[in-house]
């Protein structure tokens, strides 16, 4: 009798084990089906690829500009006040801080990768056609640098150790807004993020992330249905959709006035999203699991613009912990940022 | 000689409707938030005055295809996967076209 007994648990774990095992085996087979979605292009950043050997010159101009507070009217803001590399290129705050430190309407955004975007629509509402009209806006926005673009142009005419930085850059040594527009967009392209541990298992390494990771990256795909947008190896389609957070801002549909458009914001990228709270266009979830209990109801308001993607997706605890496992693999060990010593006057 | 005008007359419409003013209907796809012809991605598309193109939203999400270009500004409002709307170009000159909700897409459509 015993012996019988032995035999029939032995028997229900090896069935047991082997439906684990097919689970499993099923499970790897639908990410293997995703995997080519999220590769990495090869080659360099569109933009960066020209055969012009001031580009380095241009570059290392808009690495300065890019730190340099004196071309904010307050002479106490740079670009990397909000766009703080230290933080994912973000500030780490619910609402960003402007001029006289007031709040601003909106989370600051990452730069993070900005220069593979085909979208010709920067922001979160996309009112930027290119980086340079990008570059510039922070500068002479009142609520954030408050720098008319001419006080910009004669403040760095009057600091003698660019005079050299602009002369090797573009020529001529003579300042204007287009120039800094042009270097700062340059020094942007340049802020890559580089291989995370989901890249590496890309690459064949199956032990470079985890087993909960693996089938959040399924769910990402499918149940959880985040992949429609967050398309790619930036995990963005640089698209604009209303997801139903319900706050009053209309997003892009004041750039373009459309239906569909209103509250919509652009898809951010989920490189280094763990690096990146608080999320969303109002920095209103503090955190990833935030994040997808949002997802998960389908949006906190329900609207005539609400996107037909963002539905009441009933995941359970597990999967909603594999989906973050998934997300935090996403975060790469990027090289330092050094801060330069900026030109003298 | 009346069947000879007739056949004439006939001859010169069917010039007139098929170069001066074309009534050909172009296809492009929208898969994978790519605008395409055959499944080969497109960004740029010559057509002749009146001709109109179809677009098929083939692909797994809706788009939203407008063009606020002077002289051709048209929106196609949503399109739901599956489902194909239509525009005709009836003034010659280059229209900017896109995706309102995925701007990556952007054909420009020659108007001859």
């Amino acid at each position: 009798m015993l012996m019988k007994m032995v035999g029939l648990m032995i028997l229900t774990l090896a069935s047991i084990a082997s439906n684990v095992a097919e689970a499993q085996a099923s499970s790897e087979a639908l990410a293997e089906t995703y995997k080519s979605d999220f590769q990495r292009p090869k080659g360099p950043v569109p933009g960066l690829d020209e055969e012009n050997p001031r580009k380095q010159s241009v570059i290392k101009l808009g690495y300065m500009l890019f730190f340099d507070p004196r071309i904010s009217s307050s002479g106490s803001l740079s670009c990397a006040s909000c766009h703080n590399p230290a933080l994912g290129w973000e500030d780490g705050l619910a609402l960003g801080h402007g001029h006289g430190m007031k709040k601003l309407p909106r989370h600051t955004p990452t730069i993070l990768n900005l220069g593979y975007s085909e979208a010709e629509a920067f922001f979160w509402d996309g009112r930027a056609e290119s980086l340079e009209a990008q570059a510039l806006g922070p500068i002479e926005a009142a609520g954030e640098m408050n720098m008319p673009l001419d006080q910009m142009v004669r403040t760095l005419e009057s600091i003698k150790g660019y005079d050299v930085l602009f002369k090797q850059a573009f020529g001529d040594g003579k300042v204007t807004k287009e120039q800094v527009g042009k270097a700062l967009a340059d020094y942007q392209r340049t802020i890559v993020s580089k291989d995370a541990p989901f890249d590496l298992w890309l690459k064949g390494d199956k032990n470079a992330i985890g087993e909960s990771a693996k089938r959040g990256f399924v769910l990402f795909n499918e149940k959880a249905n985040c992949a429609v947008c967050h398309s790619g190896w930036r995990f963005t389609d640089d698209g604009f959709h209303n997801i139903g957070i319900g706050d009053d801002d209309v997003g892009r549909a004041k750039v373009l006035d459309f239906e569909i458009l209103r509250h919509a914001f652009k898809t951010p990228t989920l490189r280094n999203i763990d690096l990146r709270a608080p999320y969303f266009h109002d920095g209103s979830a503090a955190t990833l699991e935030d994040v997808i209990e949002l997802y998960d109801k389908g949006g906190n308001k329900d609207s005539p613009s609400l996107s037909s993607e963002v539905r009441q997706l009933n995941l359970t605890g597990r999967e909603k912990k594999d989906l973050v496992n998934f997300l935090k693999t996403l975060t790469s060990k990027d090289n330092g940022i050094v801060i330069p010593t900026l030109p003298k006057k | 000689m009346k069947r000879f005008l007739s056949y004439s007359c006939a001859f010169i419409f069917t010039l007139f409707t098929s170069h001066a003013y074309g009534s050909k209907s172009h296809t492009i796809g929208q898969k994978g938030k790519i605008f395409n012809q055959e499944g080969n991605k497109v960004t740029e598309i010559k057509i002749k005055k009146g001709e109109s193109i179809t677009f098929v939203n083939d692909d797994n999400t809706p788009h939203n295809v407008f063009s606020m270009t002077k002289d051709h500004k048209f929106n196609l409002k949503i399109q739901q996967p599956n489902s194909k709307s239509s525009q005709t170009f009836d003034k010659p000159g280059e229209a900017i076209v896109r995706c309102a909700i995925h701007p990556k897409m952007k054909l420009k459509v020659i108007v001859e």
